[in-house]
């Protein structure tokens, strides 16, 4: 601190910074650039590790046997679903009471703000099935869940097969320690935020929906399922939820280490691993998963259902079997297996899962960049904003000419200075609450008096806030 | 020849009454023992003209139960030999040992099965006699209760929870974990110490962390536990109530249980207890319970009575593989071969009511053996196995009881009253409790005490605390809160509840999770922090009362008026326990904070101190050379230098 307390090393060091600004900033952001890129190059990224104790070391053995009975199962439940043209809640009950579950079923309807895209209609209407499993000699403290999505059309068939086959094998099992809920949620992440938030009992989204009859105490993990063939070459995980929260680095770990002992291709953001990472190809595949990332996570939408989850401090990611065009193929039994053993090793679990990073890039599955990594990259473009601002402070302390009626000028400038701060501060602060408001009450206004619709209603009165912002009063000095 | 079978018939009779007795006294802790009950053989004694003539039997032995164990040893006299002159010196022995084992087909394909045995001695703890002579009862416990001036002891051990929709009520409802309550005589000066001594004592005679129990979860409730057995007085501050939520039961806890029966687990019903079988079970709860109670109506001699009862549901597809067949051995792996030689009875009794005509399950062997019993407000019909007689083993000297289903529905149950509790909102702040109570009766409201004990680190907003049923407020008639003091007590709320008909009553109160002391977290902190289950107390109208029309076997000069000591019974519902999240800090973070503060403390103070001790002086350039020759020859010429 000798240099701070020395006027004359002072003076040196901000002149420095004063003369040599444009350049620092510019080599402060090459470097940030550089290092954040060489986060994807994979000497300088860890291995992933499984931190969880109790899911580490030990072993489970998976046994799922009927994965041909759990195709027919979605087979049916297609033929269900086609006939009642939406969800077979009756048939959902049915078969998952057949197997030993106790099963509720939860209706909701959401007001839309805009017309659906491809049905038109403003009023989302839809119901939940959901069956729980309970533990034996458990006092219905924490649970498990398995999701998976009634989607539209003849997607996801094969995944609540699945979902209900895991259920009848998982009944039959007397090991669990932790309720494991089934769920079958409509209509994706509407259905999947009426179930959460009434599971919680609370409503931030203004959603309507009936309380839930049966719970199972705290949920410590959960996996939403998505599967759409019979036969899949590989298996994507989703970790990116709402507002860009990540999951747990364990429960991607978890998955990878099932992918590798049953030996299932696995992939991150539809991007395989590569192991030629000296070849330039090759870096740049890790570059592009890992920007992927960044990228869904700067998006701040859940790319998946398990990105609900996340808010209530679940660990939570979505699996999708992926049938491409390659050779290597997997059948129904294998994931199954796979699903069997990672919800074994959840259900081992004595703590939530807390141990791993919940901050991090994955350039691959088997890397990781954790925050203390990304961070100084950050660092290194944030610091130009104080270069800049310490620049700008010195030139206004300092001011380069000082006329002979130095005094009373430099009031004078001080006090109009603190004026023409304030004027923009004003000005941008209303801007910006007109558009968070105006659009939405314009919306009805402009429908009906002008000939557009209303998601164009809400574009254009943004636009013309803009607009209206050019006209106001500025100075080009 | 003749003579002899009328002996035998007379003692048949008496052996059914004595076990009305033990159905109908498992009930007295809600009401009164002197209820109608009809015990009769369907192939000798079917018709109702024979009826009354039972009755009477029935109060005439109720009368003279005094001497109910010298009756039935004497019964037994050819089995087992009571030399009652040897033991003691004194002329009776009045200790009494029964047992028996209640199984329920359940409606989901599961079993229930439910033990009990239960010691009665006429002994008197109260006036601080020294009794050193043990026989049926177990030293252990006796010692206990003169030892700690206990008037009553109710320890439970749950691993488990009963799920109500599935399975209805239970016969001896527990919360999961560890429960103990204890009411301690009036003699007591020191209720606290003793409480202390006593948790610590029993957790080494149970096996089980009751040492953990300390004033942060023990509470007194007002109304809530009021003594089951005789009492002079109920004044709460002798009551003390512990729930240890976490507890795991496991066969430690259940070895020591099984040494305190006379026959440990060498004969009688104990055999079927093998842990490798109670253990692949969905419910298991075990409990010791010691009150006193009267020997006689006049209730002029007092005895103490030790009931232990084990219950375990087995489950439909783990235990039973799905198919829904039942046997001793598919539950148990084992047969009966006796009875406890030491039991006055032993008998095993199977909830046929569902089941009049076999067109739900048949059962084998047949037994002639009928009785009946209003069990939980409903008349039940249940088949008997004496095992104190030779014929129920058959010839192959073994009793398995199968139970094979004809029907395979298993619908969700209606239970008159059911809850359920959740912890709601999300973030490590604050939250919010519901507790739901419903009341599925179509047209009666009663009222329900609600007991809520809760750990001083949720500290409960009770100004937000609000009970609702049907959208409406419902005013609790009785409200009892005692708050919390932190790291001293927990937060004590018992309510008094009218549930309308056919109704969920929600009562909600907020909370805010207390940081703790880093040393007050346990090992697993991430786990989170267990809230015990609440405990709901109710008189729920009986089904009995509710059925009007019930003409099936029943005379109808009886069935006119509701009879009004069955027009409601007393039930006990725990709700889930609750397991929340307290912020906990990352416990890396101690080194981390040192190793930052003590950067900081040296960067900062040492800076600052640098600025504050060192002084400043303007220092001049150096002067040029001419000016340091200038100012020598100054210097020599006596004026001052430049």
């Amino acid at each position: 601190m000798g240099l701070l307390s020395d006027p004359n090393r002072r003076r040196a060091l901000i002149s420095l910074l004063t003369r040599l600004n444009a350049p620092i900033c510019v080599l402060c952001y090459f470097a940030g650039v550089c290092w954040f890129m060489g986060l994807a190059f994979e000497p300088f990224t860890l291995r992933t590790y499984m931190s969880e104790n109790a899911m580490g070391s030990t072993m489970v053995e998976e046994r799922f046997p009927s994965g041909e009975r759990a195709l027919a199962t979605g087979r049916e439940f297609a033929a269900h679903k086609k006939k009642v043209g939406g969800m077979p809640v009756d048939w959902l009950v049915k078969t998952m009471q057949a197997r030993g579950l106790e099963v509720f079923t939860q209706s909701f309807s959401r007001t839309l703000p805009f017309p659906d895209e491809n049905k038109e209609r403003y009023i989302v209407k839809g119901t939940n099935v959901y069956g729980i499993l309970r533990a034996p000699r458990a006092p219905r403290t924490e649970a498990l869940v398995l999701s998976a999505p009634c989607s539209p059309g003849d997607n996801n068939n094969q995944a609540v097969g699945l979902l209900l086959g895991l259920a009848h094998y998982f009944r039959s099992q007397i090991f669990w320690a932790k309720d494991i809920i089934f769920l079958v949620n409509e209509h994706d992440l509407i259905g999947m935020q009426a179930w959460l938030e009434s599971y919680h009992h609370t409503n931030t989204t203004g959603m309507d929906w009936s309380p839930l009859q049966g719970r199972g105490g705290s949920i410590q993990a959960a996996l939403s399922l998505e599967l759409s063939s019979d036969v899949i070459t590989s298996f994507d995980i989703v970790l990116e939820g709402l507002n860009g929260q990540l999951p747990n680095l364990d429960l991607a770990n978890l998955f990878y280490a099932f992918c590798q002992k049953i030996g299932v291709l696995c992939t991150i953001q539809g991007k395989l691993q590569r192991n030629d990472w000296d070849s330039v190809s090759g870096y740049s595949h890790a570059v592009q998963t890992m920007m992927l990332m960044v990228m869904k996570q700067a998006s701040g939408r859940p790319w998946g259902d398990h990105g609900l989850f996340l808010r209530y401090h679940i660990e939570a990611a979505t699996v999708k079997g992926i049938n491409s065009f390659r050779q290597y193929k997997t059948d129904v039994t294998t994931v199954g297996r796979l699903l069997e053993g990672i919800f074994r090793k959840l259900n081992n679990l004595l703590e939530r899962l807390h141990q791993s990073y919940f901050f991090y890039l994955m350039p691959s599955l088997s890397h990781f960049v954790s925050i203390g990594y990304y961070m100084p990259a950050f660092g290194l473009l944030a610091v130009i904003l104080l270069l800049r601002a310490l620049d700008l402070w010195v030139h206004f302390a300092n001011p380069p000419a000082v006329t002979a009626d130095g005094v009373a000028d430099i009031e004078r400038q001080s006090s109009s200075g603190v004026l023409s701060v304030l004027t923009p501060l004003v000005i941008s602060h209303l801007t910006g609450a007109a558009l968070y408001f105006l659009p939405t009450r314009f919306q009805e206004t402009a429908v009906e008096h002008f000939p557009v619709s209303e998601t164009e209603a809400v574009v254009l009165t943004a636009i013309a806030v803009y607009t209206a912002g050019l006209a106001l009063p500025h100075n080009t000095h | 020849m003749a003579a002899y079978r009328c002996l035998r018939c007379a003692w048949l009779l008496l052996v059914f009454i004595s076990s009305w007795y033990v159905v109908v006294s498992s009930e007295e802790t809600t009401q009164g023992h002197d209820r109608v009950s009809v015990a009769d053989n369907p192939q000798t004694a079917a018709d109702t003209a024979k009826q009354p003539l039972e009755e009477r039997r029935w109060e005439a032995t109720q009368v003279d139960k005094a001497v109910p164990g010298d009756a039935a040893a004497a019964a037994h006299k050819q089995d087992f030999p009571v030399p009652d002159s040897v033991l003691t010196p004194t002329p009776q022995l009045n200790d009494e040992f029964k047992e028996e084992l209640v199984i329920r087909p359940l409606h989901s394909g599961d079993i229930y099965a439910s033990f009990q045995f239960r010691t009665v001695w006429e002994t008197d703890f109260t006036r601080g006699s020294k009794v050193s002579h043990y026989r049926l009862f177990p030293k252990s416990l006796g010692q206990v209760i003169s030892k700690f001036s206990v008037q009553e002891l109710h320890i439970s051990f749950t691993q488990g929870y009963w799920r109500t929709m599935q399975w209805g009520q239970p016969y001896h409802p527990s919360p999961p974990g560890a429960e103990l309550w204890v009411w301690f005589q009036d003699t007591v000066t020191d209720v606290d110490a003793t409480w202390k001594e006593l948790t610590n004592v029993l957790s080494g005679i149970f096996c089980a962390s009751l040492n953990f129990i300390d004033s942060t979860n023990t509470v007194q409730p007002s109304a809530s536990f009021k003594p089951l057995g005789i009492a002079n007085g109920t004044d709460h501050r002798f009551l003390r109530y512990a729930t240890l939520p976490r507890e795991i039961v496991c066969t430690e806890n259940l070895t020591p249980w099984k040494k305190l029966l006379p026959c440990g687990s060498k004969a009688g019903l104990a055999v079927l207890l093998k842990s490798e079988k109670l253990f692949h079970s969905s419910f298991h709860s075990q409990a010791v319970h010691i009150r006193p109670v009267c020997q006689d109506q006049q209730c002029k001699t007092m005895s103490l009575e030790l009931r232990q009862t084990l219950n375990v549901v087995f489950d439909l597809h783990t235990s039973g593989q799905g198919k829904r067949e039942w046997s001793l051995f598919k539950m148990f792996s084992r047969t009966l071969t006796e009875a406890c030689p030491l039991a006055a009875s032993s008998k095993i009794y199977i909830d046929i009511t569902d089941n009049p005509q076999e067109e739900q399950f048949e059962l084998s062997p047949a037994t002639p053996l009928l009785s009946q019993a209003v069990v939980l407000g409903d008349r039940r019909t249940f088949s008997v196995y004496d095992l104190t007689q030779q014929v129920t083993f058959g010839t192959v000297r073994s009793l398995n009881v199968l139970i094979r289903w004809k029907s395979t529905e298993g619908d969700m149950l209606r239970p008159l009253l059911h809850a359920e509790r959740y912890v709601a909102g999300y973030g490590l702040q604050t939250g919010e409790i519901h507790t739901l109570m419903y009341n599925n009766h179509p047209f009666r409201s009663f009222p329900v005490l609600l007991l809520d004990s809760v750990p001083w680190y949720l500290r409960l907003y009770i100004h937000t605390l609000t009970v609702t049923s049907k959208g409406k407020e419902n005013k609790p008639s009785y409200i009892h809160y005692e708050p919390s003091k932190d790291r001293v007590r927990p937060h004590l709320l018992e309510m008094l509840v009218q549930l309308p008909p056919h109704s969920v009553t929600e009562i909600t109160v907020q909370f805010e999770r207390a940081l703790l002391k880093w040393t007050e977290y346990t090992p697993d902190p991430n786990h989170g922090f267990y809230v015990g289950s609440s405990v709901i107390s109710a008189l729920v109208p009986s089904t009995v009362a509710m059925n009007t029309n019930i003409t099936e076997e029943q005379p109808l000069f009886s069935t006119f008026f509701p009879c009004k000591e069955e027009s409601s019974y007393f039930v006990r519902v725990y709700t889930e326990p609750l397991l929340v999240n307290l912020p906990t800090p990352d416990f890396s973070m101690p080194y981390n904070v040192i190793c930052l503060t003590c950067t900081v403390v040296a960067v900062g103070y040492g800076s600052l101190y640098n600025l504050l001790t060192r002084s400043f002086q303007i220092e001049e350039p150096n002067p040029g050379l001419a000016k340091r020759i200038a100012n020598i020859i100054r210097k020599m010429r006596g004026v001052p230098p430049l």
